[in-house]
Parts: structure tokens; C-alpha cells; sequence
């Protein structure tokens, strides 16, 4: 089925409700980019003049961030001294540490869920419940154990190590892959079983492909996560700061006029606006899905 | 269950393929969740004593004590009312409108791209630059714009108690549009194109297509969306730390940002109660959880 | 998107990257201390907070400088303090790590010590504390720098003797109030020796009268004349400021409950004295302070002995009454503070540069007060250094004229009491910050580090210390009138109402106080369960001191029979 084809099906005129729908996301719209370019503007101001003017243009602009950037680095010891990781380390830290922790913390759910919700063994069950349980049980006091566990095993300091440790199956994306592979048709796999296909082939070139729109979706949602995830670098990663990191050492610091809302917006801003072209881009990954309909047919 | 295993002919190559694949994850949680937690949840039937350094074991001592602390103070009490509060608002306002939006952009309709991006965009920025930006809007933009406008003082919208919870629940429900509107507009974009065809060649456009072919078609994820929800209830923060720090005022406390505040400023001595008070947590709302599940699952639209 | 967004996009990024790149060549970026193969290096921890690592880089030169011919490893000569500046406290996470890290000395805060001590992290230090520092010239040792309440917190006994595992290091006074001396000067915010007439102004000096009263301490030429005695006094110069069109106190908006909770229990601390306010720590002894209060008229109990089982009964010590009065008139006195002082946008750095730019930014009035902690200047440096730059040298640190003030008491009697003590004031210092060696240093090089942490506690290092940073450490020592020139103002003020201050450090060995660390917290101290902190109470529920007062006791007493 061609592209054209599909879009033109599923378009539709106006009516009453959806125009009601676009006022609201238009007005959701304005107040996001307001809020937004608030936020641009103020790391274009100078902190005396953010006092007096919190709203408008800045008066003087300001360039913030070489400044920013120059403070945006993270001491850590190293063989011959103490190495400043300046600001593009970080940067290609996170993008390690994200890609990698987005890819297995959403292959592992991904098919886990294809295995409880497609095979018809009471594990699956088990498996369901230990998700819930797993989402609402409050755990207290373990991470000395968890840097124990880590250390044993020669994950601690190692971003390979986080990827590993972040691969499990537990929260929310569990379900939602679950209802969607519950929701996929027998009919299909049937066929291929009909047709001689290994279990291997049915999950590699026929049930991954369906869920290839979802799987990149929660990829995405799990990178923006861990990309802007410190807690974990900051205890995990000693020697490998992320921006997220880089960020939160920022927002904690007193030394240089940092802490003031311009310059913690001008951080704001660097670690942003990468993200935001990730996301951007992207979003033309996410809008393909609207090709891959019709498994019925 | 049965029926359907017979049906399709499962056999030990099927063990071995499920046995295989799931090796990995089963043995990750093992090791990463049960050996990490194991102590922790040990804690709930221990005491810590900080003179001596020495950990005791007091049946179900704790247990009591957090059962009483949970169900007979005012406190918890009140916890518990802005934690289902703020599951309802985000149920009752949240969900509709984001499968209104992502409705709007599954049909394409004009600017769905900029829209579907804009909806996005909170859930990329880390929340803490979020609610700083927010919190500038309601406390001094707001004030600012009402002075100007009437000649008249008002406070911040999170300053002044009466808007305070609406004002955090409004950042919590407007900014968390984005993760819901995308996977609910993926799996519309999964809804065969021939069916809106068809229903629009009998006349079903509009609100109606949506009551009667989309929803019942993603009913399955939006059930998701509620159950991971009602789970929120119990752990849901609704980003007070970020508001208030240690400090968040009482009319606005969540079960979800009390533990959390609890176990962040608490010592080791206090954590057995706070674990203790985590498995009556997770007593009430696992069963109620999978409950919900069911019902949803139940009484939910049908696909045909 | 389309494709010119797309190249718009990659532009950004590129751009950005490079960016980065150029911060990389940045000259300070990069390594920034080179670790010396021919010297022995001693590897320090310092929590870069506000008190800042100047200090610790100064202390560092002497030591090396001392020590440059001396030979710790074969083949090397001197040593090098490796100092490693890092953003995150102690709290027990980072504290888990201590035993891997390379950093074998400590500097941190908010960490308590019994917790350290539990986690096997701390080295036992006993001799560098307990031997008198002879070699740097003093007849003191490290102890007796220490109050009995320090000695018998850090001191632990085991089989018999008593071993020190850290020592406190720098002190921390969160509620104090600070106050625009210059301003107070301009403007003649003293009272008068006589009044020049029955009216409220009249209690002011002014061109005619110029005789300051003694002031709390109640002896005249000393810096405090003038200010007010009791907290009747207090609110009549806050009606004489804001009559004059100043703002009379600032505070931080968005964590008001913090800062007016930390103002109420340094009231507290002042009012009650060290050995009442100790009660509330060690549970043990009597207290003389416990009273009623009915329609405003506060009653004294009597003596009654505290133990374990009653601690609750401390809820109801008269000075956090009078605290919580202070609190409710500063409070529901709009024109008392300033307009954002319950704007959950308003922060700490925000209401230290409107105190500072306050009449000198020709658009807002004058500020009288700040409430904030002794480390202010340090978080303001950045203010003081923009104002020097862009209005002169008169705008400097170091030129404007700021100070600790005096808190005045509640009762006229207890002001009398206060002015014929040696001791006219009382501190409360809760950073719990501290000084520790890691336990699995290697044996070798203890002997290193135990003399540096003799070195760093020596009078000449603590003085230094308060020159650089215009702070204080939490140990006994004095400075002379060269070392006072060279502090601040507000240091000088802070080293002089220390001298005559009793110092209250919220700690104790009492198990019932050490197993339910958070719940005898400033944060809780004046904590009810329907309206939680006294400050919101009274800002948002319109409770009254009284009923807040009767409401802690009930909040106490119920909470009482379930600590660990």
C-alpha cells in the first residue's frame, strides 16, 4: 500500500470537537513557547538585570555561554592527577551512556513481554505480577548493596557495565509491549508456523518488525530518560561524567554567580538543545508508523 | 490457557526457544533486584540500633507500628487523599485529552507535526529546568500579568494555598501529555485505514469515530496507561521535590514524595519502618492494581 | 521536517560541539593538578560547598612548604596535598565509597558521625586529637579546642578509653539574622540612651540625641549599642524602619519554612541558654523552663526532671513560645518583609542580591535584614564582585558594612539576665560538618595524615581559616586584632558574638536521640502533623503561637511512644 494512499484514508475534515481540540493545542502550544523562550531569553541576560527584569527582552544581551560552558566540567581523579572532563566528553559520555541503556532497557522488556504474552506458560503470569509488584514496592536503603552487587561484578565505572544493569524487564514499558504484542493477531504467526518458520524467525522477521514503531518510541522515551538521568552516573560512572552530571554539579554550585536562574537556564539550554535535535529528528522515525498499519489484511 | 497451547501445537522446542530467551532477564533480575533488595526487605522485620551498630530481629513489630502510622494518622491519612486526588484529576482531565490530541494527530489534521513535537517537549527537558520555568510563569509571570492588567496584587499561583494544588496538578497533567499522546497515536497509526474509510463512507467522522472505531481499537494501551496509573497512585511524586525541596506543604503530600522524602533525609535507624510501611503499600495496591486490570478489561469497549 | 530544518538542526549541534571544543582548549579546562612523582602525596576530600576550598589550598601551602625536606616513601622528597574538590556531601551513599576512593582525608558536612562510624569508614585519630600540638608551638591539644558537649559526642569509649574517629570542622549558624550596619548608621536605626520623648520615635537617637543605649550585651561601646534588647524592642525599630520606607527584613521565599524555622530554634537557643537547650539532645537532667501559656500569659512549671520516657514534655520550654510569638508578629506583619518573602521563586540568591542592590539599584528601597546563614557572604561573592566591577570600590566585600545581629530576648528580665552574663548570647550550629581519615589508610601513611589533621586544627590554620573564608570552625580559638583586620565586617562581627557566646551543637550519646536522628532535627523541632512548620502554620492556616505551642506537644507526645 502506497504512502499517499494510506495518509489520504485516513484524513478528515473538520468538525466542531476538532476544532475545539486545536484551540486547546494551540493555546497548550502558545504556553509552551512562551514558557520556552522565557527560558531562552533569560540566558541571554546578565543576573543583575534578571532581578529587576524578570519578563521582558533583555535590556543588555548577554552571552552566557562560553562562560557556562568553560564552568561546565566535572573534576575526576585520574593516574597522573585530577582531569577536568570539559563539557563535549560529557557530551559523548551520554551519548554512550543513553543510547546504550535505551537500547537494552527496551530490547529486554520488548522481549520478555513477547515470551509471557505469546507463549502460553504460566511463567508469563508470574512474570506479569512481578512487574506490578515491582512498580509499587517501595525499596529503602539498598544501593550500598546495589554498588556491592555492581562492583562484584566489574560493572561500577564502566558504561558497558550500566547497560547491563539497566537491561531488565521491570516497569511500565513491560506492559505497554505486552499489550501490544496481546494485541497482535494469532493469524499471523500461525501462518508462519504453518509455513515451517522457526520460533527464531517468527520473532526476528515478523513479530520485531510489527513493533518496530513502539520499540523505537519507548527507545526514545528510555534515551531522554537516561540521558537526563544524574543519579546514576553520579554514583555509577566516577570517572565518566554525563551533562545530565555535568548539570546537576552546576545546579549545585555556589562558586561564580552559577546558581543564578540565567546561568542555571543557559545550562538548561546546552543540555536542551542537543536533545531536542535527537528528538526532532526522530520524530520523523515516529511519524512512519502511520504506514505500517493493516496487519490484518 | 490450555486451549490455546493444544491449538497451536507448543512443543519442547518451544520450552527450549522460551527458556533460552528468557534466561537473560530472569537472571538480571535476580541479581540486580531480588540479591540487591533482598536486605532491604529484610528491613521491615528488623530494628536498627545506631549506639551499638547492631541489627535485631523483631518480628512483626514494624509492620504494626506502620500500620498505625499508615491507616490511623492524620498525616498518612491526608497523604493518601491528595495521592488518590492526583490519580483522579490526571485520570479524569489527563487521560481524555490525550487521546483527544493524539486523535487529532492521527487524523493529520493542520499542524499535527508542530503539535505532536509540542506535546513531546516537556518529557525531553529534565524536570528540575521544567519546573523552574513553570514555577516563574505561575509565581511572578501570572502576578505580574494581573497587576498590569486590573491594577491588582495577587499572590503566586503556588504561593497562595487555594491554587497551589491545581496549580502543581495542571504542571503535572500538562507536561506529562507528551509520553501518552505518542504511544496512543502509535497505536492508532495501528488501526487499519480501511476501517475509518469505511466508517467514514457511512457517515462515522469526527467525535464519533472516535467513541466508536478508534478507542475501542487502542483500548488496550490506554488500559495500560490506567493501570501503570493506578500503580502511580503509591509512588507518584508529582514532582514535589522539585517545588519544595524537603518542605513541600502539607496540602499537596503524596504518598509517593513522603517515602521519598522520608528515606532521602531518614537514617539507617528509621529506614525498617519505612520499609515496613512499603510492603503494606504494596499489599493494598498490588491486588488493587491487577483488580483494576481486570475490570478495565472487562467492562472496556469491545474491538468488533 | 523537512529538509532545511534538518540542516538547520546538524548546524546547531555542529555549532555547539564546537562550542565545547573551544572549552576544552580552555587553558584552566583539562588537568588541572599534576600529581608529583617525587614527592609523597597525602590524598584530601573537600565538599565544595559554600565555605569553598581557598582555605584548604592555603593550608596546603604551608604544609608543603613545612615539610618539603621530609621523607615519608624511599626515593622521595616532601610532600603533596592532593586535593580533590567535589560537589557531593557525605551522605551515606558517597559515604559507602569511601574505603575505594584514593581520598584519604576528609572535609564534609551534614554527615553524622555515628552513622559514618557505623559504615567502618572512619579511621581512628585518637592520638592526632588527644596529644598536645607541642611541635606547632601550642600547650593545647586538638581536645581541648573542643566543648564537653563536642568531646562527649566525638569521644567514643571503647574497652575503657576514649577514641576519636573525626573531629567537627567548620560551624554553621543557620538562622541568623544579618543586618546593613551602614544603613542602620544613615539612618539612625538605634535607640536612644534616654528617649527624647514618649513617643515611639522618640526612642531613636536622632541629630539631637545621639547616646546609643548598652544594647543587649548591656555594655556601652561595643558594637551592638543601640540595637534593640528584648523582642518588644525589635518590632518597634521594625515599626520605625518601614516607617522610614526600608523593607526591615528580607528573607528567601521559596524555602521560607526553612529559614523562619531556623530563626525560631536559634531564638530558642539564645533564649534557653546551653544547658536547657542541651535537654532536648540528651534527655537527661532538669529542666527549669518548662511552661503553660493561657491567652498570652506564660506560666513557669517548675522544675522537672527529663528522662527518656518524658522528652516530649521539652515541646513546652518557654523560649519556643516567645520563638514562635517572634515568628507570628514577623510573619503576619506584611509590611515587616519583603513583598516575594512566601514566593516559592524567590531564592536564597535572589533575597541576598535584593539586600545588597537594595537603594543602590535606584528602582528598589532600602534593606535593614537579612535572614539567612553565616555563610551568606560566600554565596554572595558573585554579587559583591559584580557591584565592585560595575559601581566602584566602595560596593566590595571587603568595604560594605554588614554584621551579625544580636538576637534581643523575650522578657525584659531575661535581656537583664543576658546583659550581666559573660555570655550574653547562646548559638545553634547544625551543619554537622566534619573532619575524618579513611580506616584502611595505609599503615605508613597515618602518621601523614594524623599530622595533618593536627596541622589543620592548629590556631594558626583555624585562624587562617576564618580570615579567608570570614567563617568560623566549630573549635575553640581566638584572633587577634591583625588577624580581625583582615575579615570582612560580618566576619569580624561573627568572631566577636562568638566570643561572647555559649555554642549549642544539637547532638548527643543518648541511643533514643541517635536512633531517631531526624525526628530531634531543626526540621522538626517545631514540627505539628496537621500544620506541619510553624512558619506555614502561621502563614497559610493563621494559627496562632499559642495554639502552634499546644499543638507540638500533642504532635510530640503521640509520636513519642513510636521511636526506635
Amino acid at each position: 500500500m502506497s504512502k499517499k494512499a494510506n495518509s489520504s484514508s485516513t484524513k478528515t475534515r473538520f468538525t466542531p470537537v476538532t476544532v475545539v481540540i486545536l484551540v486547546l493545542l494551540a493555546l497548550y502550544t502558545a504556553f509552551l513557547i512562551w514558557l520556552l523562550v522565557w527560558s531562552l531569553l533569560t540566558s541571554f541576560k546578565s543576573w543583575e538585570e534578571f532581578r529587576l527584569n524578570v519578563l521582558g527582552l533583555p535590556e543588555k544581551w548577554v552571552w552566557n555561554y562560553s562562560f557556562v560552558l568553560g564552568k561546565y566540567t566535572v573534576p575526576v581523579p585520574s593516574a597522573s592527577g585530577v582531569y577536568n572532563v570539559p563539557y563535549g566528553m560529557m557530551f559523548l559520555y551520554s551519548v554512550l551512556y543513553a543510547g546504550g541503556c535505551a537500547f537494552t532497557a527496551t530490547l529486554v522488556p520488548c522481549i520478555t513481554s513477547y515470551l509471557c504474552a505469546r507463549f502460553p506458560y504460566k511463567f508469563g503470569k508470574v512474570v506479569y505480577t512481578v512487574v506490578i509488584i515491582a512498580m509499587i514496592l517501595p525499596v529503602v536503603g539498598n544501593l550500598p548493596s546495589e554498588i556491592l552487587v555492581a562492583k562484584t561484578f566489574g560493572f561500577f565505572d564502566q558504561i558497558w557495565g550500566l547497560w547491563l544493569m539497566k537491561a531488565n524487564f521491570l516497569g511500565m514499558y513491560f506492559l505497554v509491549f505486552y499489550g501490544v504484542f496481546k494485541g497482535l493477531p494469532k493469524t499471523y504467526t500461525e501462518a508462519a508456523k504453518i509455513d515451517g518458520a522457526g520460533n527464531l524467525a517468527i520473532l526476528f522477521e515478523i513479530m520485531l518488525p510489527l513493533v518496530k514503531t513502539t520499540f523505537f518510541t519507548v527507545m526514545l522515551i528510555n534515551f531522554i530518560g537516561f540521558w537526563n538521568d544524574y543519579q546514576t552516573p553520579l554514583i555509577y560512572l566516577p570517572h565518566y561524567p554525563t551533562v545530565a552530571y555535568g548539570m546537576q554539579q552546576m545546579s549545585v554550585s555556589t562558586e561564580y554567580g552559577m546558581s543564578t536562574i540565567p546561568m542555571r537556564m543557559t545550562g538548561a539550554m546546552l543540555m536542551f538543545i542537543p536533545i531536542f535535535a535527537v528528538f526532532l529528528i526522530f520524530q520523523n522515525r515516529l511519524m512512519a508508523n502511520l504506514t505500517m498499519g493493516g496487519i490484518k489484511e | 490457557m490450555k486451549k490455546y497451547g493444544k491449538l497451536n501445537g507448543y512443543n519442547k522446542w518451544d520450552i527450549a526457544f522460551y527458556i533460552a530467551l528468557m534466561a537473560f532477564p530472569v537472571l538480571q533480575f535476580c541479581i540486580f533486584y531480588i540479591g540487591v533488595n533482598f536486605n532491604s526487605l529484610l528491613l521491615a522485620f528488623q530494628k536498627f540500633d545506631v549506639a551499638t551498630n547492631t541489627t535485631t530481629w523483631v518480628g512483626f513489630d514494624n509492620l504494626i507500628a506502620a500500620f498505625r502510622r499508615m491507616f490511623m494518622t492524620s498525616e498518612m491519612l491526608r497523604a493518601a487523599g491528595y495521592s488518590f486526588l492526583a490519580y483522579g484529576l490526571s485520570l479524569v482531565i489527563g487521560t481524555p485529552f490525550s487521546l483527544l490530541f493524539s486523535f487529532y494527530i492521527y487524523k493529520k489534521l493542520p499542524a499535527s507535526g508542530v503539535f505532536r513535537a509540542m506535546l513531546f517537549l516537556p518529557s525531553v527537558i529534565s524536570a528540575i529546568v521544567m519546573v523552574t520555568m513553570f514555577q516563574f510563569f505561575v509565581e511572578r509571570a501570572v502576578p505580574d500579568l494581573v497587576f498590569r492588567l486590573f491594577n491588582l496584587r495577587i499572590e503566586g499561583l503556588i504561593e497562595n494555598k487555594a491554587t497551589r494544588f491545581a496549580a502543581i496538578m495542571f504542571y503535572n497533567i500538562v507536561m506529562g501529555f507528551g509520553i501518552p499522546s505518542v504511544m496512543y497515536a502509535n497505536a492508532m497509526g495501528g488501526i487499519s485505514p480501511e476501517l475509518s474509510e469505511a466508517a467514514r463512507l457511512e457517515g462515522v467522522e469526527g467525535i464519533r469515530e472516535f467513541f466508536y472505531i478508534t478507542l475501542p481499537l487502542i483500548y488496550p494501551t490506554v488500559v495500560t496507561f490506567l493501570v501503570v496509573g493506578v500503580a502511580g497512585i503509591f509512588t507518584n511524586q508529582i514532582n514535589l521535590y522539585s517545588f519544595f525541596g524537603q518542605w513541600a506543604p502539607g496540602n499537596t503530600v503524596t504518598y509517593g514524595y513522603w517515602l521519598y522524602i522520608e528515606t532521602a533525609a531518614g537514617d539507617r535507624a528509621e529506614y525498617p519502618e519505612l520499609a515496613a510501611i512499603g510492603l503494606w503499600l504494596t499489599l493494598v495496591a498490588v491486588p488493587m492494581t491487577l483488580i483494576v486490570k481486570k475490570l478495565l478489561e472487562k467492562f472496556g469497549p469491545s474491538e468488533d | 521536517m523537512n529538509h532545511f530544518c534538518k540542516k538547520a538542526l546538524v548546524v546547531a549541534v555542529s555549532v555547539l560541539l564546537a562550542f565545547s571544543a573551544a572549552a576544552c582548549t580552555d587553558p584552566t579546562g583539562g588537568e588541572t593538578e599534576r600529581i608529583d612523582t617525587t614527592k609523597t602525596q597525602l590524598y584530601v576530600y573537600n565538599f565544595y560547598g559554600g565555605y569553598g576550598s581557598d582555605w584548604l589550598a592555603a593550608a596546603k601551602e604551608r604544609y608543603e612548604e613545612l615539610h618539603k625536606d621530609d621523607v615519608y616513601e624511599e626515593g622521595k622528597k616532601g610532600v603533596q596535598i592532593f586535593i580533590n574538590n567535589q560537589k557531593k556531601s557525605m551522605m551515606e551513599v558517597v559515604a559507602s565509597q569511601v574505603l575505594d576512593n584514593v581520598d584519604e582525608v576528609y572535609f564534609s558536612e551534614y554527615s553524622y558521625y555515628y552513622t559514618l562510624k557505623n559504615l567502618g569508614i572512619l579511621g581512628d585519630i585518637t592520638d592526632a586529637v588527644t596529644k598536645p600540638l607541642t611541635e606547632y608551638g601550642e600547650t593545647r591539644s586538638v581536645e581541648d579546642k573542643l566543648t564537653d558537649e563536642q568531646k562527649a559526642y566525638y569521644g567514643i569509649e571503647e574497652n575503657g578509653t576514649v577514641h576519636y574517629y573525626g573531629l567537627p570542622h567548620y560551624a554553621g549558624y543557620s538562622g541568623t539574622l544579618i543586618y546593613n550596619v551602614d544603613l542602620f548608621e544613615k539612618e539612625g536605626y538605634y535607640f536612644a540612651e534616654t528617649p527624647s520623648d514618649n513617643t515611639a520615635e522618640g526612642r531613636f537617637i536622632d541629630r539631637f540625641n545621639t547616646e546609643k543605649s548598652a544594647g543587649p550585651d548591656g555594655v556601652k561601646g561595643t558594637s551592638d549599642d543601640g540595637l534593640p534588647t528584648t523582642y518588644e524592642e525589635f518590632f518597634l525599630l521594625c515599626d520605625f524602619i518601614k516607617e522610614g520606607g526600608a523593607t526591615p527584613l528580607t528573607w528567601n521565599g521559596q524555602y521560607y519554612r526553612q529559614y523562619l524555622n531556623n530563626v525560631a530554634q536559634a531564638l530558642v537557643a539564645d533564649h534557653e541558654g546551653l544547658e536547657e537547650m542541651m535537654l532536648n539532645y540528651t534527655l537527661n537532667g532538669t529542666s527549669n523552663t518548662l511552661a503553660t501559656v493561657q491567652n498570652g500569659i506564660v506560666t513557669r512549671q517548675g522544675p522537672t526532671e527529663i528522662t527518656n520516657e518524658n522528652g516530649y514534655l521539652l515541646t513546652q520550654q518557654e523560649g519556643k513560645y516567645y520563638a514562635l510569638s517572634f515568628l507570628e508578629k514577623l510573619i503576619k506583619t506584611d509590611d515587616y518583609h519583603n513583598r516575594l518573602a512566601f514566593n516559592n521563586s524567590y531564592t536564597h540568591i535572589d533575597a541576598q542580591n535584593d539586600f545588597l542592590y537594595a537603594g543602590h539599584d535606584g528602582t528598589t528601597k532600602d534593606a535593614a535584614l537579612l535572614c539567612d546563614g553565616i555563610w551568606w557572604e560566600m554565596e554572595a561573592k558573585d554579587t559583591f564582585a559584580s557591584m565592585e566591577a560595575s559601581m566602584g570600590p566602595d560596593y566590595s566585600k571587603y568595604s560594605r558594612n554588614f554584621g551579625v545581629f544580636p538576637f534581643p530576648k523575650a522578657t525584659a528580665e531575661r535581656a537583664a539576665e543576658a546583659a550581666a552574663s559573660e555570655k550574653p548570647y547562646t548559638l545553634y550550629d547544625d551543619i554537622f560538618s566534619i573532619c575524618f581519615m579513611k580506616a584502611n589508610i595505609a599503615e605508613w601513611k597515618k602518621p601523614l595524615a594524623l599530622d595533618f589533621i593536627r596541622f589543620v586544627n592548629t590556631d594558626e590554620s583555624l585562624v587562617e581559616f576564618t580570615t579567608i573564608t570570614n567563617t568560623l570552625k566549630a573549635l575553640d580559638y581566638t584572633l587577634d586584632d591583625a588577624a580581625k583586620a583582615k575579615l570582612t565586617a560580618f566576619g569580624r562581627s561573627l568572631v566577636e558574638i562568638r566570643e561572647k557566646s555559649d555554642i549549642v551543637y544539637p547532638f548527643s550519646t543518648n541511643p533514643l536521640y541517635m536512633n531517631n536522628q531526624e525526628f530531634f532535627s531543626t526540621h522538626e523541632a517545631f514540627y505539628t502533623s496537621q500544620d506541619q512548620w510553624s512558619p506555614s502554620a502561621m502563614h497559610e492556616a493563621n494559627i496562632t503561637a499559642e495554639q502552634h505551642f499546644a499543638n507540638m506537644l500533642a504532635y510530640s507526645r503521640g509520636k513519642w511512644s513510636t521511636l526506635n
